[in-house]
């Protein structure tokens, strides 16, 4: 059990993924089979490295940036799992699996495992917990969002796919895109108000500083852009295409700019020269005794 | 063989022809009764549809069959249609190949629009009229419910169902259902009276739709196609309402020009806050400018594009029927085995029940002779026997068995019953 490692589960996905996007190019009888058990192999190994990190000292292993990724690559995977197993003419790898390699990659490969224990257990694991879920819905809403892009290509063009691969209808991917992102912005919502109580209650008296910390500034910056997407979803302002590569963009720039604020919350803490930011980061940060994701912001 | 089908269909009569010998569902019962008074013991099933009219009969003893003839008769004097108005269109199939047709009736191989799923919930229909009147037996229960197997099992294990190759069921299942999730809450225009349209609107029906309007220059046959689909009509000057409110137009006018430009339907578009709509095209000329195709959110077919997906479909379909004929073809040679199998079974049942008699006599006489003979002994000499009448039976009822596999085994079960003296 020990041995098992983040490059196990990684690789069984990238083949689950090569599987996947085989399905566009040909059809095989047995490549589901095939398919499903290398995914459910690599959840299983995402779920050792995943208990083995609990057993370690952490319950929920939300603490670090690098637990919280893998969590969330490991949820996007089971949601993969169930949904090819109950629709399985719908290349839903192709879309997510991307993802789910993004995000372990990025765990396994660029940020450093730092588990700390929680002092603040139950505002710590509301505040992961519900960002995480809150992502979740992030990556559902993209995955509408890109899967209606591709089908309206695909009828607009007047293409059509092998026998066995189908996308689901405009109007219900635009309804989950819709109804997705805005469960991801209330989760997120919350997320961000239980980051806020989870800093005050470590240091009542950090409420000031705050307003003035990166993460903090960005994790509003996103919570906005997601909150004015969703008002013009609600307007009805755009229509199907743009909401959907709206939202991709959306999920894109968070991708984007959570590593950014990472890598520039690690220089802080490990340059230690600004006392003040110094006590911001043991307050609010990731080598602190809060969750990881308030640092991206969100 | 005691089965056989009588009938008529699309591919051999005319529809005039085919309307007048159509069972109305208020007439089958009448029907099955008079048929049943003229052949007692006749097992039948009466299926009748707008491209078919068939009467399948089977009766325990062949002979007894009602012939073409007979059937030909009980029709034209039911409908009271003169005999020679239709007697050369009709068809008989017997044995195996009645079998065969019911089987390729049911999975809708033999049906106008090859895959087209109504044909089974016909059959179904006709086989649980027929139960209800109790004008089933053993042969038709068997083969009915066979039938419906093949159906599934066709429909499960080929793509003939999802190849369409019709322009309005094309339209609605490989492009609307693409777009739209539900239909109960989508509003339909229909622009014109072409029948296509109207038959694509039969389509959208079936899938739910409600809500439909007509609009046309000639408000009269806008009203005329409105009531006959329970719709609503709409002068022409209210065409830009009716479209900016649709989620589905389809455009069948006879207009010599496109009615709708593209500069138009922008504006259409921005009253309709960028809504999502389908346009369909089945005009000759066209009855939208093809520019209208780049906006946003607006998918427009024309007949090009469908009917170049009607060919593809076909020649697809074509294997398809391949593969559906083989499992039809599998599935009549398992059921003639079973139904040939079946057939020896009172000779076997007779044949076995004898010689067990006979044993019996004999080992009653013997223990009789051996009165020493204790319950151990007694319990070997049955064994003995049961092992011993097993092993004289066991070539005759093999023999039977690999017979039954070729057709039915007439001459074998003759020559058992002679050799073992069988009694009828």
């Amino acid at each position: 059990m020990s041995g098992v490692t983040v490059f196990c589960f990684w690789a069984s996905y990238a083949v689950a993924f090569s599987l996947e996007v085989s399905r566009l190019l040909f059809q095989s009888r047995v490549r589901h089979v095939v398919l499903l058990s290398f995914c459910g192999a690599g959840l299983l190994a995402h779920t050792i490295v995943l208990i083995n990190k609990s057993m370690d000292g952490q319950p929920i292993p939300l603490s670090s940036l690098h637990d919280w990724l893998l969590v969330l690559a490991w949820t996007l995977s089971a949601f993969y799992l169930y949904l090819t197993i109950c629709y399985h003419t719908i290349p839903l790898g192709v879309f997510l699996l991307p993802i789910v390699l993004g995000l372990v990659t990025w765990a396994g490969w660029f940020v450093e495992p730092s588990p700390h224990q929680l002092q603040q257990w139950f505002w710590g694991i509301l505040h992961g917990g519900l960002v995480l879920l809150g992502s979740v819905a992030v990556v559902a809403a993209c995955l509408a969002g890109a899967m209606y892009l591709v089908q309206s290509w695909r009828l607009k063009s007047n293409r059509t796919f092998h026998k066995n691969v189908a996308l689901p209808n405009l109007e219900l991917l635009q309804r989950i895109n819709h109804g997705s992102l805005m469960i991801a912005f209330g989760l997120l919502t919350l997320g961000f108000g239980s980051g806020i109580i989870l800093a005050i209650a470590r240091n009542p008296d950090s409420l000031s500083d705050l307003i003035f910390d990166p993460t903090f500034l960005a994790a509003i910056f996103v919570w906005s852009i997601f909150g004015f997407l969703l008002f013009l979803q609600h307007r009805r302002e755009l229509g199907g295409r743009k909401d959907a590569l709206l939202t991709i963009m959306a999920f894109a720039f968070l991708m984007l700019i959570l590593p950014v604020i990472y890598q520039m919350e690690k220089n802080n803490w490990h340059r230690g020269t600004n006392d003040s930011r110094r006590d911001l980061q043991t307050r609010f940060s990731i080598d602190a005794d809060g969750p990881m994701p308030e640092q991206g912001g969100l | 063989m005691p089965l056989a089908v009588v009938g008529c269909t699309h591919q051999t009569t005319s529809v005039s022809i085919r309307e007048q010998l159509a069972f109305q569902d208020s007439c089958i019962k009448p029907a099955l009764n008079h048929f049943r008074k003229e052949f007692p013991e006749t097992e039948t099933v009466f299926l009748s549809t707008c491209n078919r009219i068939e009467v399948y009969t089977a009766h325990p003893q062949e002979n007894n069959l009602p012939s073409h003839q007979d059937v030909a008769h009980f029709l034209s004097e039911f409908h009271d249609v003169p005999l020679n108005s239709f007697n050369d269109d009709l068809f008989e199939h017997k044995g195996s190949d009645a079998v065969r047709h019911l089987f390729q009736v049911s999975g809708s191989l033999e049906s106008m629009v090859v895959g087209e799923p109504q044909i089974t919930s016909q059959v179904k229909q006709a086989y649980n009229w027929a139960q209800d009147h109790e004008s089933v037996g053993p042969l038709l229960h068997l083969l009915f419910q066979r039938a419906l197997r093949v159906a599934k099992r066709v429909h499960t294990e080929t793509a003939l169902a999802q190849r369409r190759v019709s322009i309005p069921s094309v339209a609605v299942a490989d492009y609307a259902k693409q777009m739209f999730h539900r239909f109960d809450d989508k509003t339909v225009l229909v622009i014109g009276a072409g029948e296509m349209g109207q038959e694509t609107l039969r389509y959208l029906i079936d899938e739910g739709v409600q809500d439909i309007m007509v609009i046309n220059r000639s408000y009269a046959k806008a009203v005329a196609v409105a009531e006959a689909f329970h719709g609503k009509a709409l002068p022409w000057s209210q065409l830009d309402e009716a479209l900016a409110t649709a989620d589905l137009v389809i455009g069948t006018t006879g207009a010599r020009e496109p009615i709708i430009v593209s500069s138009h339907f922008q504006d259409v578009m921005s009253a309709r806050k960028n809504r999502l709509v389908f346009l369909l095209d089945l005009a000759v000329p066209r009855d939208f400018d093809p520019q209208i195709s780049r906006l946003d959110n607006v998918y427009l077919y024309g007949l090009d594009e469908l009917q170049e997906v009607c060919r593809n479909n076909s020649a697809l379909r074509q294997a398809e029927v391949e593969k559906a004929m083989r499992i039809v073809r599998g599935e009549t040679d398992v059921f003639m085995q079973e139904l040939n199998h079946q057939a020896t079974s009172p000779v076997i049942q007779r044949l076995r029940q004898q010689v067990q008699e006979q044993a019996q006599v004999e080992t009653d006489k013997l223990f009789r002779e051996l009165p020493d003979l204790n319950d151990h002994q007694k319990n070997k000499i049955l064994q003995f026997r049961h092992r011993l009448l097993n092993k004289l039976l066991h070539p005759t009822l093999s023999a039977l068995r690999d017979e039954s596999h070729n057709g039915s085994p007439h001459g074998l079960l003759e020559a058992v019953k002679r050799l073992f003296h069988l009694r009828d």
